[in-house]
């Protein structure tokens, strides 16, 4: 039989996603269904004097409108520590040192408070969504003004300097830095990234619905144990009695990687009410109400010799985070742990701002940290005059310095090879402007990028049924990644039984435990579980006796081995333990992008032509989905690079572009060329799979190679994004 | 969004009659108007959809070519006498929105398109334009999309239609039908820069419903070209546009029209500054002293300065039509 | 307030009194339960709410329902079935142009039309075409891959 596991297998959730049958969380209506909208806060800072609902109230089908007035007490709507510890909110927060006043989160609808602009302050419940419409355009809101910044002051803000995030101190010294001047040549530059918007096609939605004591959440999440947790806290009710369903997300990238409080709010309100109820964001909310990525400045300074060997690597990075919590980009993750600079200054500030609270989005830190790092790189390369793949190479981190580990495997010089060569990369130092075809300029640019492999504990159910199919059950979410068809893959190789006689059932809490589909660690959590369920299995079919071999052959006597015992169904799980614990190891993804650019600069036209990315995630369980959620990656770096940009308006403090007409993502004609090439080595000593993540590798590096390629063509650095046509010429 | 009054007359002089009600509004593709009524900008106490009305007919006629006022942006980018007479409008509408919007949109409802200012498009923020008096939140705002034409100290927001920089620079005509009869306005006529009364965009009359647009049909608009510039490649406003139409005999310039869109409060268009190339060969120098007149009274911000560059490199891009210096 | 209209819907007739307010795609997917029609931003700038009106592809939410009086409406559900799929559909699969799933109703009945423009013949082109569709996951290449194919086997 041939194997699974490796062959670029289709989706196995292609049908439903193809002909609508796919129910996504806003897709559900039950019988007495009822329709929410928030209404957002127009001030960035201050307070709600006085909040007028009587005529949203009495607007024809309108049932309930909840405020800061009435939540607590109509929907038992609490301000409390330990809901706040499981909320997107806190996030960061354990990183804030202790002597630093530690706020307490913000939760909408229970003070008057004001802190950022876009805060949910009522919710309007309706017979149908037009009749919420409606009456969220009735309340009449006053308001008390405070000053309010959303612009980052080195003098001037009050900066807090935080410890331990993300597995990594966030102050770092190493040898004399910042001291010292070891090299010989130097580079000197600040680079800034502004706030992006995850925008997922899905708004996020909740319909939640009450059968006696017990709720159910259709929901849109990449985490339903996490989400039910959050929400059993917030209901004050046992979370058995809690039950989260999320069997499609349409894209999450970190926006429905935390718990936000529309997630328990359709649950009181469908409580108070006694009808379901459906709160759906808009697309607004979306970009306020489910996080971002905040916009960040670097100064990054590197010393090198006249060789290109690195001496100093500084990284000091200005962050925001939101007035009550405490999610911060930790852009120096990647200057830790690439080119082996002895001298190491890489830390952290952060500031607080009326901005909502900021989230992991989409390899956070390394995303807008790489930017950083890979362009003073490519500066460095450029006054060396030096091939800048040269110069990567020349400075391979052999080992995990930061750690003083090894790594588990790192293919990252062949990543560079094959890349390079796919992409017939120049191999010598090309100077800026020097290719012309036609009314464009040509350049070329080049980044690394590298991202952690993490696995958490995961349990996965195995159900065999003596009608001839196997059922596998885990509450993991597929938000796109491709879960449902690697798993099936990993349990058709191990039972040796065909895709089709599989079915796949993800994102339902009443599963057993999977850990939160985000950090690329789901494929090395679950897919081991996986294997430990067809382990059990194959034991206690041994026990009735049935001799066991992954055979097709075999196969048939197993079931008729539970028809002739007259056994139903039988159940087995299994757990995967997480990070292995028999080696001292760094685990890491890594790759190098290759981008050619085209720039007519006459016009201001910008294209990225061509883009070639060489990777190393371990073994590829299946390279078709493998390939599509790096090219969606590479996609999210191009959109980074040349448009993405959240813009606060300067007076008001508050996002003006909360809509995609106006904040733009690539669309279908901006996208050309894209080679992925998979180095599909096994990292043996990280699961017995070999297989890494990769759903975060593809956007780091991204931007810089673009912005490289840029300098290339045209003489010109961009050294704050986005590169558009006014920054360019 | 507010209760409404829906009708549907079949009858052109029914809806004449029913747009005379205060608060009326026509809806034709919908694509404008649904989503500012969504946003609230837009709240109409009596909406009449014109969609039974025969006006999606393009033909040509005599010595103009004539669009219905419902033939959708589709239909007519790609009708033979439109390419053949005036490609430039095709070009614009083929270069604006999105496929399912051209297959909405009407060439009437194009005309009366609003400001795509983020600043008008919601409630929230003072807006001249929309609520008369009220300031202009643009001007201190983030501007990066905003006029740098026509504008005034109460309004910069820039007009958004491709297609009515290519009709302005293909002279056409807009017809206008109300219970009072039938008139007919130069479409360089028809909008009104905002100067102390934003809210007034066109000349058209509260009562009066546009039937049709005509395009005369002659050598120069044979030989027109739309360039639409913008920050992604496809499916997002001008960030400049150019509609351009050159009649020469050998080198020399007989005949010229070039309006810009993307700069201005109103589609742009300078006839004295057209004067400057005609008798001339296209030259670098030429064009320089074309652009230099038409754009002499830009007023641009810091932000969006580089409209004007790009709305150069525009026309030098049309006028020299790809050759090398 | 409501209105009455008559249109079809996947050739089913619709012919009720509806809120004047509901937009088609509100009322497909609320009404009719129609919900593989997808709600992305609700004003006219993603794409996922793509349906056929009259057999051109229309944006759902910017119409009011009221309006399509005497139209013909096809959805996602209306052009193939898990057992029988579009062509489209099966190239969707093939070619993996799609990730979460939720633009696909909306880039599927938008590429209907695509498949039929004899001007989007090249890569570029249905590329072009294919913009009003928005894809957050990046399936762009992969979309237009599948297109291809179906235009190249003239399957439709």
């Amino acid at each position: 039989m041939v194997k699974s596991i490796g062959a670029p297998h289709d989706r196995i959730d292609g049908i439903p996603k193809v002909t609508g049958g796919a129910t996504y969380a806003a897709d559900v209506k039950l019988e007495g269904q009822l329709y929410a909208i928030a209404l957002q806060s127009t001030i960035a800072a201050g307070k709600i004097v006085a909040l007028e609902s009587a005529s949203a109230e009495a607007t024809p089908g309108v049932v309930a409108v909840y405020s800061h007035l009435n939540a607590r007490q109509a929907l038992t709507w609490i301000h409390a520590d330990e809901l706040l510890a499981l909320s997107a909110e806190a996030l960061g927060l354990s990183a804030f040192p202790s002597g630093s006043s530690r706020p307490r989160g913000y939760l909408p609808l229970t003070s008057p408070e004001i802190y950022f602009a876009g805060q949910w302050i009522a919710v309007v419940v309706a017979e149908s969504i037009e009749a919420a419409r409606h009456g969220v355009g009735r309340i009449k809101v006053r308001y008390e003004v405070d000053a309010a910044s959303v612009v980052m002051n080195d003098e001037k803000d009050d900066w807090i300097e935080p410890t331990f995030f993300f597995g990594a101190d966030m102050q770092v010294q190493r040898g004399d830095a910042p001291k010292t001047r070891h090299g010989e040549v130097f580079i000197q530059e600040t680079y800034a990234t502004p706030m992006q918007l995850h925008q997922p096609m899905e708004p996020s939605a909740t319909t939640a619905y009450w059968d006696g004591d017990d709720v159910t959440l259709f929901d849109s999440t990449q985490g339903v144990v996490a989400t039910r947790e959050y929400v059993a806290q917030s209901l004050k009710v046992p979370k058995e009695k809690v039950r989260v369903i999320s069997a499609y997300v349409g894209g999450g990238f970190g926006s429905k990687n935390q718990v936000w409080p529309h997630q328990a709010l359709a649950a009181h309100m469908a409580r108070a009410l006694g009808r379901p109820v459906r709160l759906q964001l808009t697309r607004s909310d979306m970009a306020l109400a489910s996080g971002h990525r905040s916009f960040t400045e670097q100064d990054v300074r590197l010393s090198a010799d006249r060789d290109g060997k690195i001496r100093l690597l500084q990284h000091i990075s200005r962050v925001p985070t939101s007035i009550q919590g405490g999610f911060f980009e930790p852009c120096g993750l990647n200057s830790l742990l690439l080119y082996g600079a002895e001298e190491l200054d890489v830390r952290h500030r952060v500031s607080r701002k009326n901005i909502p609270t900021p989230t992991p989005f989409r390899a956070p830190g390394e995303t807008p940290g790489s930017f950083a790092l890979e362009s003073a790189l490519d500066e460095l390369a450029h006054t060396l005059k030096m091939d800048p793949l040269e110069l990567r190479r020349r400075n391979f981190p052999s080992r995990d310095s930061y750690h003083d580990r090894d790594w588990s495997s790192n293919h990252l010089l062949e990543c560079y090879r094959l890349g390079a060569a796919a992409f017939s990369w120049p191999g010598r130092y090309v100077p800026p402007r020097s290719i012309r075809e036609g009314s464009e300029m040509v350049g070329y640019g080049m980044a690394t990028t590298a991202y952690p492999a993490p696995a958490l504990p995961a349990t996965v159910k195995l159900r065999l049924q003596v009608q001839g199919r196997a059922i596998i059950e885990t509450s993991a979410t597929d938000i796109g990644t491709g879960m449902y068809t690697i798993l099936a893959q990993t349990v058709a190789d191990e039972l040796g039984l065909p895709v089709s006689q599989l079915e796949v059932r993800l994102g339902d809490s009443s599963f057993p435990n999977a850990p939160t589909a985000g950090r690329s660690k789901s494929t090395a959590s679950v897919l081991p579980a996986a294997r430990q369920a067809c382990l059990s299995l194959r034991e206690k079919l041994a026990l009735l006796g049935a001799s066991y071999s992954p055979t097709p052959q075999s196969n048939e006597s197993i079931f008729s081995l539970l028809e002739r015992e007259a056994i139903p169904e039988v159940v087995v799980e299994g757990t995967s333990t997480g990070m292995p614990r028999e080696h001292d190891l760094s685990f890491y993804s890594f790759g190098a992008h290759f981008v050619e650019v085209r720039v007519d600069e006459e016009i201001g036209r910008i294209r990225v032509s061509r883009v070639v990315s060489a990777l190393d995630c371990g073994r590829i369980i299946n390279p078709k989905t493998a390939t599509s959620q790096i090219k969606g990656g590479i996609v999210f770096g191009i959109g980074m690079a040349l448009m993405e940009q959240g813009e606060f308006d300067p007076i008001h403090s508050r996002l003006i572009n909360d809509n995609l007409a106006d904040y733009h993502i690539p669309v279908n004609a901006d996208i050309g060329e894209i080679d992925v090439i998979f180095i599909d080595k096994p990292d043996t000593r990280f699961n017995e799979f070999g297989a890494r993540g990769l759903g975060e590798i593809g956007v780091p590096g991204t931007a810089a190679a673009i912005t490289n390629a840029l300098y290339c063509a045209t003489g010109k650095r961009i050294r704050s994004l986005p590169a558009t046509a006014a920054a360019l010429l | 969004m507010e209760p409404f009054e829906f009708v549907r007359p079949t009858d052109i002089q029914d809806v004449l009659v029913a747009i005379r009600r205060p608060g009326s509004r026509i809806l034709a593709g919908g694509t404008s108007l649904v989503d500012l009524m969504k946003l609230g900008v837009e709240a109409p106490s009596t909406v009449v959809d014109i969609n039974a009305l025969p006006l999606s007919m393009i033909s040509v006629e005599g010595d103009a070519l004539s669009i219905g006022a419902l033939a959708s942006n589709s239909d007519v980018a790609v009708h033979r006498a439109v390419k053949q007479h005036a490609p430039a409008v095709g070009q614009a509408l083929l270069s604006g929105a999105s496929g399912q919007i051209r297959n909405a949109a009407t060439v009437g409802g194009n005309l009366l398109q609003r400001t795509r200012c983020t600043y008008f498009r919601s409630r929230d923020w003072p807006c001249n334009k929309r609520e008369p008096g009220s300031g202009c939140a643009a001007i201190e705002g983030v501007n990066v999309g905003h006029a740098v034409l026509g504008i005034s100290r109460s309004c910069i927001a820039v007009h958004p239609s491709d297609i009515a920089v290519a009709l302005l620079a293909v002279d056409a005509y807009v017809h206008l039908a109300s219970v009072a009869g039938e008139r007919r306005i130069a479409i360089g006529d028809f909008y009104c820069q905002p100067g102390d009364t934003p809210s007034v965009e066109t000349v058209i009359g509260p009562n009066e419903l546009i039937t049709k647009v005509e395009i005369p049909i002659t050598n120069l608009n044979a030989t027109s070209s739309y360039l639409k510039l913008r920050g992604r490649a496809s499916y997002e406003f001008a960030s400049a546009s150019v509609a351009t139409a050159i009649l020469r005999d050998g080198d020399i310039v007989i005949d010229a029209a070039v309006a810009v869109g993307g700069l201005g409060t109103v589609p742009w268009r300078n006839r004295t500054a057209e004067k400057l190339l005609i008798g001339k060969k296209l030259t670098q120098e030429s064009i320089l002293a074309f652009c230099d007149a038409l754009f002499a009274p830009a007023s641009a911000t810091p932000s969006n300065t580089y409209k004007l560059a790009l709305a150069r490199g525009a026309i030098h891009r049309t006028l020299r039509g790809g050759a090398e210096w | 307030m409501k209105t009455r209209v008559r249109f079809t819907v996947n050739g089913d007739t619709i012919d009720t009194a509806i809120d004047v307010r509901a937009t088609l795609l509100d009322f497909i997917r609320e009404e009719l339960r129609l919900t593989g029609t997808k709600k992305g931003c609700d004003h006219g700038q993603c794409g996922a709410c793509t349906v056929l009106v009259d057999g051109k592809r229309s944006l759902s939410c910017l119409k009011f329902a009221a309006s399509l009086e005497g139209r013909a409406v096809i959805t996602i559900e209306g052009i193939g079935k898990p057992d029988a799929l579009h062509p489209l559909q099966a190239a969707f699969i093939k070619h993996d142009a799609f990730q979460c799933g939720f633009c696909t109703s909306g880039q599927i009945m938008s590429a209907l039309e695509v498949i039929g423009d004899p001007l989007a013949n090249t890569c570029e082109a249905i590329s072009e075409k294919m913009s009003g569709n928005l894809c957050r996951c990046g399936a762009y290449p992969n979309i237009v891959a599948a297109i291809m194919e179906v235009k190249s086997n003239g399957t439709v």
